[in-house]
């Protein structure tokens, strides 16, 4: 009963005011219990909590301790994740004088010994910078507050932009970068900002523990239809199997502060974080004085094809429908939205949903050009557009028509200034992203409902 | 030909140091203000070439600077950078060619290159 009743793969997702899911209320949220043979299920409706298998009276009662522990456990990582937000603000306003005035004695006449004691101060502060940075960044990762903006991604250019970004790196410390181009057109589903920062981590530790002289190459292996592998080799001094357990722990930096070598510890946690937290998996494999690799394994994403504006599809990018379906009375909906990924999660939520056409626009402009060409019933906002910002657009978007044009905003922070702009602009609602598609559909028919109530709402507009 | 600075920000070693940081720049000189209004005054008697904007001011928000800056004609059109520790700093128009963020702390090759992009501007 979980499943797709069209018997397909597409996840179902869990209402919890439905009859055949059970909840229970535990520590203030609401949790579906799920029977051991609901697998498969792909998602939590109306701010349900994850699911737990049902077993005996034991076993529940074990699953509920769990789940409270759990639960201490998540609102624990967020308090510690703002208090370092706070504090990362407040020790950036001191640093600020400390790098900055000891960059200004550099740039002034200052005599050899001062400048170069200047530049300790400078290098320094710089440290505690990323210090900062990274511990923010590895409690909002624990704090599941990091924000991913995930996308299909070419293995290809990813490995082109972290070899070319280390190539100057590798250049000054005479060792030699290879990149593969190997899998060049694989994707996987990655932020692909993020997927830079970790490789860049893993290139620049094997240039760093390297020898003069020595090799490292960036590059890819399809470890199965399935998997892919974005692996970094170097010819360095590599790392003794007795330290191998504590790689991955913050500050641990297994005797390299010795070596002279720069580095905070904190590189190899965030990476591993930052893997884990985009669905990969990290692993290496190293023995002293034999050189290391470190690679992140990927599930492949199934290749479409590459998606063109003119893709064969009833849900066409920039096109409206033709005249015929103006007078089918149907909801039109125009989605505009520039991230692929989040473009897809909304057409298949709502592609399949009777009384709904669905219109999408990458950019204001394809929205302004879907706009003046056909009616449109309901607008779904990104804020973050391209060319135009979403309060212009949807000042302009209104208009474009004398009828009422609801507009529902998808943000993936409902706290930015942006969103108060297009609320004052008369935006009718926000979603937050990752958008719970339940919801999603249910405010979508909301609006077109609340529309089709109204006398003429079809035919009389050009 | 000189052109105009202004600094607004409450703090005044951050003053200090933008202005010792720009000292190479002979080509700009560079006054302050403490306040939004005191800067405000100043822009509007004076309309500078770039102006330093900190983002949170003891009597208004940098964005509220900002706003009433590019409602009046004289100031409309003044490159405007935001000098912010903030992480995420919540920038009121975050698509507006005239205007840059300059995270804290301050890197100088950074500096340089935001002065150049704002003064390039005709």
């Amino acid at each position: 009963m979980l499943h797709d009743p069209a018997g397909s793969d597409r996840p179902v997702i869990l209402d919890p005011d439905s009859p055949d899911v059970t909840t229970i209320e535990v520590a203030g949220r609401r949790w579906a219990l799920l029977a051991p043979d609901d697998g498969g299920v792909g998602g939590l409706g109306g701010g349900l909590k994850w699911g737990v298998a049902l077993g005996g009276v034991l076993i529940t009662a074990l699953v509920i301790v769990a789940m409270i522990a759990a639960d201490r456990a998540e609102r624990a990582n967020k308090t510690k994740s703002q208090f370092l937000s706070r504090m990362s603000h407040e020790l950036r306003t001191p640093l600020n004088a400390v790098i900055g005035f000891a960059q200004v004695i550099q740039m002034e006449d200052a005599p050899p010994e001062t400048a170069a004691q200047a530049a300790h101060i400078e290098g320094a502060g710089r440290h505690l910078l990323t210090l900062i940075d990274d511990v923010l960044q590895i409690s909002r990762i624990e704090a599941l507050e990091f924000r991913f903006s995930f996308e299909p991604v070419r293995a290809g250019d990813v490995v082109d932009e972290v070899a070319q970004l280390l190539a100057p790196q590798a250049r000054s410390a005479g060792v030699t970068l290879d990149h593969s181009r190997r899998d060049f057109d694989t994707r996987i589903e990655v932020d692909r900002q993020r997927l830079v920062q970790v490789l860049l981590n893993l290139g620049s530790n094997a240039i760093k523990y390297n020898r003069a002289g020595g090799h490292v190459e960036i590059g890819t292996r399809r470890l199965s239809p399935r998997t892919l592998r974005i692996l970094v080799r170097d010819t360095g001094i590599g790392i003794p199997a007795d330290q191998h357990k504590r790689l991955f722990v913050p500050f641990e930096r297994l005797g390299a502060e010795a070596t002279g070598v720069e580095g905070n510890g904190l590189g190899l946690s965030l990476c591993k974080g930052l893997a884990t937290a985009m669905g990969g998996e990290i692993g290496f494999q190293s023995a002293a004085g034999a050189g290391s690799t470190f690679w992140v394994d990927f599930e492949v994403v199934d290749t479409p094809a590459p998606t063109a504006p003119d893709a064969p599809s009833d849900i066409v990018a920039g096109v409206p429908p033709t005249s015929g379906d103006r007078t089918t009375g149907d909801g039109v909906v125009l989605c505009v939205e520039d991230n692929e990924a989040n473009l897809a999660l909304v057409t298949d939520a709502l592609g399949p949903v009777d009384g709904v056409t669905l219109l999408v626009a990458r950019t204001g402009a394809e929205a302004m050009a879907v706009l003046s060409a056909t009616r449109v019933d309901l607008l779904l906002l990104d804020v973050d557009l391209p060319d135009i910002d979403g309060a212009t657009l949807l000042e302009r978007a209104r208009a474009t028509t004398t009828r009422p044009l609801p507009a529902v905003v998808l943000s993936a922070d409902a706290t930015t200034a942006t969103v108060h702009r297009l609320e004052k602009a008369g935006a009718d609602e926000y979603l937050t992203k990752p958008v719970d598609i339940a919801h999603l559909i249910e405010t979508v028919h909301r609006h077109l409902g609340v529309h089709d109530a109204e006398p003429a709402t079809t035919g009389a507009h050009p | 030909v000189t052109r105009t600075a202004l600094v607004i920000d409450d703090n005044p070693v951050n003053v200090l140091l933008l202005e010792r940081l720009l000292a190479a720049r002979t080509d700009l000189a560079t006054t302050s203000a403490g306040s939004g209004a005191e800067g405000l005054a100043r822009a509007r008697e004076n309309p500078p070439d770039l102006l330093f904007l900190d983002l949170h001011l003891p009597d208004m928000s940098g964005n509220e600077v900002l706003a009433t800056m590019r409602a009046e004609a004289a100031t409309a059109l003044v490159p405007v950078v935001f000098v912010t520790a903030d992480l995420d700093p919540v920038i009121a128009v975050d698509d507006d060619p005239l205007t840059q963020l300059l995270p804290k702390p301050l890197d100088a090759e950074q500096l340089v290159r935001v002065v150049d992009h704002a003064l390039a501007r005709p």
